[in-house]
């Protein structure tokens, strides 16, 4: 189980990656969206918010209940693919990743996750 | 009798070719040609994006029909020396255990520059320095590096055509680092999150990106991908697909196109698409998909005299 510290510090390692892309920027631009990361397993939420371009992970009490996407699994799961170790689609297809949003944001979501940590 | 590829003999006894199409019903024919001296029936039969009733019709003919192609999907994905796999067309291709199911990629790899390089050639329109919109690459990516290789300054819409992200793809280096990063998993992917699949066919186009269009002076790719954001109007802009229809080439008119080039051939006087074609390869020589090469192709292309078709939408 990952604890919510080390998940803090995986987003936030998530977001610099982000931001320092030369092509996310440019991808998600006019993609502002809110993404909740619920760990199912580990009873924790964060949050991040795209806007402008750029990634910012919001404080725990900032998780706010109008997310555009929601993200469910086990915490270990969702460590996986924030840190690159896993693709989101494999347990997406296999269940062990909800992901509650359109099937337009899902998949921008999934290009954008596998464009920050490279091949 | 009459020698193939190798010495081998081939049989001219009649082929029977089923293509399984996961595009609309509407388009469904039955045709005949002759090929390398064979002749070869032909029937398109469309699915209307249902994978699993396209499963079963797979299983229902193998084994009775000399070659199954498959259409309205690409199973593999050739980008700069990698192939990518994707998951929908596996699960096709898999269904037949005894007869040879191909998706027209190995014909294409080779028909697609060859249509470029007939056109840089002979074509109405100089490729040299021409602003193109490739509208998809990695589904036909020897298109791609022969419009280059022809000069034309190329913007690649992969990512703007079929994921909605404004972020058009300026280089044949940055389409294969992106590949790279994406396609092995984003293929993964039900195939109607990547393509548009019977009915969506034929929805009204919902323009995207008209930016592009209206820079390029050729739009290239496929044309279920043209025709889905295609603006209201693209005066005086040449088109290269793979095939249209009449309507396809009527309402491309009515937005002031000029010209239609489309690489798929013409036998006999009708148009096939490439999985029906490459199908009718496989049929006629008797070998696995996995066995031939391109020259086979090339040795077809040769045989058939083969040219992209031109159509100039000013002549009546």
């Amino acid at each position: 189980m990952t604890p919510p510290a080390e998940m803090e510090n995986v987003l936030r390692q998530f977001a610099l990656q982000f931001n320092t892309s030369p092509e996310l920027p440019k991808m998600t631009r006019g993609w502002d969206r809110t993404i909740l990361v619920q760990a199912q397993d580990a009873g924790w939420v964060r949050a991040l918010r795209v806007e402008a371009g750029r990634v910012a992970l919001l404080g725990a009490a900032e998780a706010p209940g109008g997310a555009e996407i929601v993200l469910q699994g086990t915490s270990d799961v969702l460590a996986a693919i924030f840190r690159g170790e896993m693709s989101p689609t494999e347990p997406y297809l296999d269940g062990s990743l909800i992901v509650r949003s359109t099937e337009a944001d899902m998949m921008k979501l999934d290009i954008f996750t596998l464009m920050v940590w490279g091949e | 009798m009459a020698l193939g590829r190798g010495g081998q003999q081939l049989s001219h006894a009649r082929k029977r070719v089923v293509s399984v199409s996961l595009g609309t019903r509407r388009r469904d024919h039955a045709a005949a040609l002759t090929l390398l001296g064979t002749p070869v029936d032909i029937v398109r039969r469309g699915f209307d994006g249902d994978v699993d009733a396209a499963l079963r019709a797979i299983r229902e003919l193998d084994g009775r029909v000399d070659a199954i192609g498959l259409g309205g999907l690409d199973v593999y994905l050739h980008v700069a020396g990698e192939r990518y796999v994707v998951a929908d067309g596996e699960r096709l291709l898999r269904a037949a255990r005894i007869t040879p199911v191909v998706d027209g990629s190995g014909l294409k790899q080779t028909l697609e520059p060859a249509a470029v390089r007939w056109l840089a050639v002979h074509g109405p329109v100089p490729l040299r320095g021409l602003p193109v919109l490739m509208v998809s690459a990695v589904d036909r990516y020897g298109m791609a590096v022969a419009l280059e290789e022809a000069g034309c300054r190329v913007v690649y819409g992969d990512l703007m055509f079929t994921s909605g992200l404004p972020y058009p793809i300026s280089s044949l280096a940055e389409l294969q680092k992106i590949a790279r990063r994406l396609v092995r998993e984003v293929t993964k992917l039900p195939i109607r999150m990547l393509y548009p699949t019977g009915q969506e066919q034929e929805r009204p186009p919902e323009f995207a990106f008209p930016e592009e269009y209206e820079r390029a002076a050729l739009i290239a790719g496929d044309f279920h991908l043209i025709r889905r954001h295609v603006p209201p109007r693209i005066e005086g802009k040449a088109v290269l697909t793979n095939t249209t229809t009449a309507a396809d080439r009527a309402d491309l008119a009515v937005r002031g196109a000029r010209w239609v080039f489309t690489t798929t051939p013409l036998l006999d006087g009708r148009s096939f698409g490439t999985n029906a074609l490459e199908a009718a390869v496989v049929a006629v020589l008797g070998r696995r998909p996995e066995e031939l090469v391109p020259a086979d192709f090339e040795r077809v292309l040769h045989e058939i005299s083969y040219s992209p078709s031109v159509v100039d939408l000013e002549q009546p």
